[in-house]
């Protein structure tokens, strides 16, 4: 980041989305966030991740580890996106949790295994009724309590944390809200846009930011 | 302020305050941050106890009872600041300022903030803001506030002198409030 972006941020001009704070003021639907923010903090030292550098030998040691595998966009430079260093560290921690006997993540068969997405399907209820299912959102350090209530307000609707058939915790929202949800996790919670898919259909997954 | 602050030795009492004097620091604290207004009912809801806790060197924290997470703080009769956690939810509670790279390990130790620190081409001050204003410490290319400070001397006068403090450290990332995410 440049100097000038910086103090273009502080002014409250830029709209890259480090920067989704300073839209908050221009209430145009749904890219608004709202407030509280939801500010994530490092895993290993509790400070905010971009500032876990600042105490190298830890960072090398334990930090880095966590932030790969929760939030490597704080570091673009250290975990570019989309190579192969991000995903490996990911996957390698991934592996870890897997053997700590944590919950496994879910594998689609295309995805590579233990790559980090947030996914948003629409399931049908009795009736017409339908309702947006939301699995990962855990794995980008958001509290699934937290946002339920966050998505409750801001849509006006049901909104809880529900078990699903692979014993995965997940937001369920009601009615189709995946277009909508997409925008607030990248918005509100920073969450990357190329790890956001929706599924269109009961087979068809899609980049939610093509 | 907060370099070595604990729950455990740092605190002295723990009370209630009365309904009344929540009014009174509710109304305070409005006054002073504005923008955090339409939150206030869910900063500090009316029907919930607030407890003033009483720590060292005269500090007086403000927290919900139900949830004990220090959300104000004054000394003596002072002004109120919020705990940085408060602020890197609402970053808007406080004017702001920018240290360059250079400055934020030293704001992360607790030191105070000099003039060049302020006024180098990383840094950026910019609102003018009157000796003694309460300001949101931000860094060169971060997000979220490294710090809350005091202006020990205006911005103008920053600019004009650039030597000595420019920025009192009043509480920073890493230090002991900062550590407390509950008081419980
Ligand atoms: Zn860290």
């Amino acid at each position: 980041m440049s100097d000038l972006s910086d103090i273009e941020s502080l002014d409250g001009g830029s709209a890259a989305h480090s920067d989704v704070e300073e839209q908050g003021a221009v209430d145009d639907g749904t890219a608004a966030v709202s407030y509280p923010l939801h500010v994530v903090y490092c895993g290993n030292c509790g400070l905010p991740p971009e500032y876990c550098e600042f105490d190298a030998k830890e960072f090398e040691a334990r930090c880095k580890p966590w932030i790969a595998s929760n939030c490597p966009w704080v570091y673009p430079d250290l975990f570019p996106k989309g190579s192969g260093g991000a995903v490996e560290e990911n996957m390698k921690q991934l592996d870890i949790q897997d053997a700590d006997g944590e919950e496994p993540k879910e594998k689609p068969g295309k995805k590579k295994k233990g790559d980090p997405e947030v996914l948003l399907a629409l399931s049908t209820k009795k009736g017409r009724k339908s309702a947006t299912v939301i699995t990962g959102a855990d794995l980008f350090g958001i509290k699934l309590d937290e946002a339920a209530k966050m998505f409750k307000k801001r849509f006006a609707c049901g909104c809880a944390v529900t078990k699903n058939a692979q014993q995965q915790d997940t937001i369920e929202v009601q009615g189709d809200q995946r277009r909508e949800a997409a925008e607030l996790l990248r918005d509100q919670y920073n969450v990357p846009e190329y790890v956001i898919f929706i599924m269109e259909d009961k087979k068809s997954k899609v980049r939610a930011f093509p | 302020m907060f370099k070595k602050f604990s729950s455990e030795v740092s605190v002295s009492s723990k009370a209630p305050v009365k309904s009344s004097v929540q009014r009174q620091m509710r109304a305070r604290i409005e006054e002073q941050m504005p923008s955090l207004n339409e939150y206030m009912d869910e900063l500090l809801p009316k029907k919930e106890k607030v407890l003033v806790v009483k720590c060292e060197e005269h500090v007086s924290l403000l927290c919900v009872e139900k949830k004990m997470e220090p959300l104000f703080f004054c000394v003596r009769d002072g002004p109120y600041f919020p705990t940085l956690r408060l602020l890197h939810m609402f970053p808007h509670a406080l004017p702001r300022v920018q240290v360059d790279r250079g400055a934020i390990k030293h704001v992360m130790k607790g030191a105070d903030i000099m003039c060049p620190g302020l006024t180098s081409p990383g840094a950026a001050m910019p609102v003018e803001l009157e000796q003694n204003a309460i300001v949101a410490v931000m860094a060169e290319g971060k997000q979220h506030a490294v710090g809350i400070g005091r202006m020990k001397m205006s911005t103008a006068q920053i600019r004009e002198v650039n030597k000595g403090v420019g920025i009192e450290n009043v509480h920073h990332l890493g230090d002991g409030l900062f550590k407390t995410i509950t008081l419980s």
